[in-house]
């Protein structure tokens, strides 16, 4: 089995040990208007993404309406099953018992909500990904990372590999041509 | 390092060994998944072995001849399953209030322990879910009688009964505590499997890890969606305790029939479920050298809110008592004097001493910050917090309305067995996930450390 070996689109990465060199970096790399740039890092850091200009994730409207239907559904799967399709008389309560019901409407809204968060987050990163590989292994371990594409129209390798250098570059990896 | 915060009472007390970089962590942390299991390791995993075959055993002769081994009589028809089902469960609301909760709160000490607590979470809902499975006598029958399925009689699950509710709060909990700790375990598995030398190791955990690579676009929503998960998850922490309690408080039985049951029983879970946080946390950063990242600080922040809960449920248990005498009710005042005085008078002492007294000595400093005492501790809370389930449900159930009927419940040896092999159950779980995955959220800690050269 081969995962995650894809030759990735040809560019240039650079590493970089502290996360405010890689802030640094692309702050440069974003005012000389390179447009195809990604950022890799161990963990989330709010200035990266600030930096990319990267906008807010759009999943929670998602949630919002994946809660709303589910506790839609799930009062009206109670309504319907106790209430219209085989009404069961419990204690004299009436059929359709909003206060009995509470629980389950609840229980369902984060259920259905909660799942669908989490698969709006795969489609949205395109995971599982089985083909991309990964650039460096340090970048899930201590090391910070900036990728520009070489399809980038304002791709300049001489530029950027100053930029990265005035940046305190660890290391710099040219894939492909 | 203990001096210096002993100069200066004000300074904030570090939540990582100051000298730990980046790189420290994931070598640390990775340690224990990449060499062969330590002694003490197999010690730990074949103890647990043997208590849950003994358990396993013992279960499948109950299976075969059915509940009547069970000392369950015609007062008492719930006891220790029930019992045990409560107390895995509230086990489980540390782990939940620890990753969801304090998150919303920002408190950066749980960046340290939430992944085992979260991984305790999940295993101690399983184990508990055995228990009214096996209680329904026929488990393999089970999901046909608890989920609604359309079905040739066209007749559906009551979903006015409490225990009808209990099956949806406990799925619901399991489901979304698993996807809640896998989401968090994603990047720290992608870190093992950059770290694998191995092809097949390498594989394993590529396709556990999902492919994450960790870019800045995909950190973006992945925070978003620990944020809204925990956000979802906070009420539901709330909500599956104060579900299970309606199985008592909304039957009129004298000693269940009260309004206090969901907080105090939400209280109850979170006071046990950090006692054995606490007991696994003692004996894993010993066995998994974790010092520098479990550090007393986190400890003695968890004995704190045991402290708090203890003593929440202490007063539950007073102003209980309170009002059933205050109430003028006679059968409810009767249970709760009988509770105390009655022949089960030693397990209401029992769930007394060890719940109400025992956390007190957690006031002072000194003794919060000892591992031995909160090892002891934290052990004699969860064995009150098993009291205090057997005596609400037991008490209130083995003298009725009627004396004519009155009676005693004894344990059977099949219900020793199973209350004893559900720890096995869950230990094992609980070792594997030692053993396989990183016991500490390194991203997150990553993400909490102050570096010098970030300082300048």
């Amino acid at each position: 089995m081969n995962l995650m070996d894809e030759a990735p689109d040809a560019g240039l990465l650079a590493l970089f040990e502290s996360p405010d060199d890689l802030v640094h970096a692309i702050e440069k790399v974003k005012k000389q208007r390179y447009r195809k740039v990604e950022a890799y890092t161990p963990f989330p850091i709010h200035e990266v993404i600030h930096a990319l200009g990267i906008k807010r994730s759009k999943i929670p409207w998602g949630t919002l309406f994946m809660c709303l239907l589910g506790g839609t559904l799930g009062f009206g799967m109670q309504a319907w099953m106790n209430g219209i399709s085989w009404p069961i008389n419990v204690a004299g309560k009436p059929f359709i018992s909003a206060p009995a019901f509470v629980p389950i409407t609840f229980e369902l809204t984060v259920l259905i909500g909660g799942i669908s968060t989490v698969v709006l987050l795969f489609l949205m990163c395109g995971l599982p990904n089985r083909h991309k590989a990964v650039l460096d292994h340090r970048l899930t371990d201590d090391l910070f990372g900036l990728y520009v594409e070489k399809s980038d129209p304002r791709f300049n390798e001489g530029e950027l590999q100053g930029i990265f250098r005035d940046c305190h570059v660890k290391e710099i990896k040219n894939f492909g041509d | 390092m203990s001096t210096q915060v002993l100069l200066n009472p004000l300074e904030e007390e570090p939540l990582i060994a100051p000298d730990k970089i980046y790189g420290d962590v994931t070598h640390d942390v990775c340690k224990p998944l990449e060499s062969f299991p330590t002694k003490m390791w197999w010690i730990a995993f074949l103890s647990a072995l043997v208590l849950f075959s003994f358990g396993a055993r013992m279960v499948s002769i109950t299976i075969a001849d059915g509940i009547g081994t069970w000392g369950l009589n015609n007062p008492v028809g719930w006891a220790v399953d029930i019992t045990t089902f409560v107390f895995w469960i509230g086990i489980g609301h540390a782990g939940t209030l620890i990753s969801a909760i304090l998150l919303l709160f920002r408190q950066k000490w749980r960046t340290a322990i939430n992944r085992s607590a979260e991984a305790m979470t999940i295993f101690a809902v399983m184990t508990a879910g055995m228990f009214p499975l096996l209680h329904t006598g026929r488990p393999w029958y089970a999901c046909f009688w608890l989920f609604p399925y359309p079905n040739q009689r066209g007749l559906w699950v009551n979903f006015k009964s409490p225990l009808l509710w209990d099956v949806f709060a406990v799925s619901t909990y399991l489901t979304i505590s698993l996807l809640f700790w896998y989401l968090g375990l994603i990047p720290d598995i992608a870190s093992v499997r950059d770290r694998a030398k191995n092809k097949i190791r390498r594989t394993i955990y590529t396709i556990l890890s999902f492919g994450w690579r960790g870019s800045a676009r995909n950190w973006n929503h992945y925070e978003i969606v620990c944020l809204i998960l925990a956000g979802l998850s906070t009420p539901l922490v709330l909500s599956v305790h104060t579900i299970v309690s309606f199985d008592f408080a909304v039957s009129i039985l004298p000693g269940w029939h009260t309004t206090i049951f969901p907080p105090y029983f939400v209280a109850g879970a979170i006071f046990s479920g950090f006692a054995m946080v606490v007991t696994l946390l003692v004996i894993a950063r010993e066995v998994f050298g974790l010092k520098d990242y479990i550090q007393i600080k986190h400890l003695e922040n968890m004995n704190k809110v045991m402290l708090l809960t203890g003593m929440m449920v202490g007063y539950a248990y007073i102003i209980e008592f309170f009002t059933a005498w205050y109430s003028g009710n006679l059968y409810e005042r009767f249970i709760f004097i009988n509770r105390a005085t009655g022949p089960y008078w030693w397990a209401y002492w029992t769930m007394m001493t060890c719940n109400v007294i025992s956390p007190q000595i957690f006031w002072f400093k000194k003794l919060r910050r000892n591992l031995a005492v909160m090892f002891v501790v934290s052990i004699v809370i969860n064995i009150g917090m098993w009291f205090e389930r057997f005596v609400i449900i037991v008490t209130s159930l083995h003298r009725d309305y009627l004396p004519a009927s009155w009676g005693y419940y004894r344990m059977t040896i099949y219900e020793v067995a199973m209350l004893v092999g559900s720890f096995g159950f869950f230990f094992i779980f609980f070792l594997l996930f030692c053993r396989f995955m990183p016991t500490i959220a390194m991203f997150e800690v990553k993400s909490i450390m102050k570096l010098k050269s970030n300082e300048v």
